[in-house]
């Protein structure tokens, strides 16, 4: 789940200041976020793309060729959070910040 | 020099597209171009971001190839998932994927098994000739020697889809004959080859219902995957057509 809300959180960050959330720019911006040194494997993060999409968390389409073409470059697959996506991503932000349960273990005592 | 013109960087673009294609081999068209698209699209804009970071063609290649590898075991899950999804879409699907790529499956095993029998019988007659001192039975010899190659030709074009037919017509002759050809060699220089002929009074018959059953299969997958026969493949590009219009 934790790429999961990773994905969600970084779209939600890259149309918030109008950029496009397509596939490297994801694996850009997650590996900006949570310090990491790495990017997402393509495997990793497509894979988890494709689930979000069935789930209805995200919605994509791919960007018109001849504005890729113009740029010289392979045409992007854009992604966008969807209201239920949003909410999803809400309620495990909240659960994220509820304290953790403390466990007590239970001791029997002999006799 | 730009990387993404780079020797490395185009090098590691092709293993990871070949890689790509591979996993995406047989799934439904659609879902497939999309996983190559994106990951095309991903490497070009790593290349750009390298570029543009300063990092050297070199590093900036071998992070993206340790970055597909690290993808390996997501790739092969969604492409069960996905397989699973075309299994319940319809026969037609399985049969051109699944299927297809279990029969290519099949046909290299037999081919590797037709070529290890082989070379272990002329090792096992060769040895016998030098130890025991027998006279080499070299018809036999010859004939296993020959549809030991024949096997190990066919397995090798067997693997690659557009030869595959030929490697399945070209492993008939091996899977029918090697058997016979084998005990025929061995009858001079193993004992357990004269006890199973004694022991077993039917073995000849045996052996060519064995060897006729066997021979089967590479004639199944070459009637399955022969040109003028298939066309699957045209079937299918016409439905892509389809939805894509």
């Amino acid at each position: 789940m934790a790429l999961e809300v990773n994905i969600l959180e970084s779209v939600l960050a890259l149309q918030s200041v109008g950029d496009q959330a397509y596939g490297f720019m994801l694996a850009k911006h997650i590996a900006g976020a949570t310090g990491s040194s790495t990017l997402t494997s393509h495997g990793t993060l497509y894979k988890a793309l494709a689930r979000m999409a069935a789930g209805g968390l995200v919605e994509s389409a791919w960007e018109d060729p001849a504005a890729a073409e113009l740029d010289g470059r392979p045409r992007r697959r854009i992604y966008r959070v969807t209201a239920e996506g949003a909410v999803a991503l809400q309620r495990e932000q909240a659960r994220l910040m509820e304290p953790a349960e403390v466990v007590v273990p239970q001791v029997r005592t002999a006799g | 020099m730009t990387i993404l013109r780079s020797h490395p960087y185009r090098t590691t673009s092709r293993r990871v597209l070949a890689w790509c294609a591979w996993y995406t081999r047989g799934l439904d068209p659609d879902a497939a171009a999309m996983r190559r698209d994106e990951v095309a699209s991903d490497l070009h804009e790593e290349g750009v971001w390298a570029e543009e970071a300063g990092i050297s063609p070199a590093v900036a290649s071998r992070r993206m190839l340790l970055r597909a590898l690290r993808g390996v075991p997501a790739d092969l899950a969604w492409r069960s998932g996905e397989l699973r999804q075309t299994r319940g879409a319809g026969f037609s699907w399985a049969m051109t994927g699944h299927a297809g790529s279990g029969l290519a499956f099949v046909i290299v095993a037999l081919g590797l098994a037709c070529s290890l029998v082989g070379v272990l019988a002329v090792v096992r007659a060769l040895l016998a000739v030098e130890t025991v001192g027998i006279l080499l039975p070299r018809a036999e010899l010859i004939a296993v020697a020959t549809l030991t190659i024949l096997s190990l030709l066919a397995t090798v074009l067997s693997i690659h889809p557009r030869s595959r037919y030929l490697g399945a017509a070209l492993l008939i002759v091996p899977t029918a004959w090697i058997m016979h050809f084998t005990l025929q060699l061995l009858w001079y220089s193993s004992a357990t080859v004269q006890a199973l002929a004694v022991r077993i009074e039917s073995l000849s018959l045996l052996v060519v219902l064995m060897s006729v059953g066997l021979a089967l299969i590479p004639i199944g997958a070459t009637l399955w995957w022969w040109p003028a026969l298939n066309h699957r493949d045209d079937k299918t590009a016409q439905q892509t057509g389809e939805r894509h219009a």
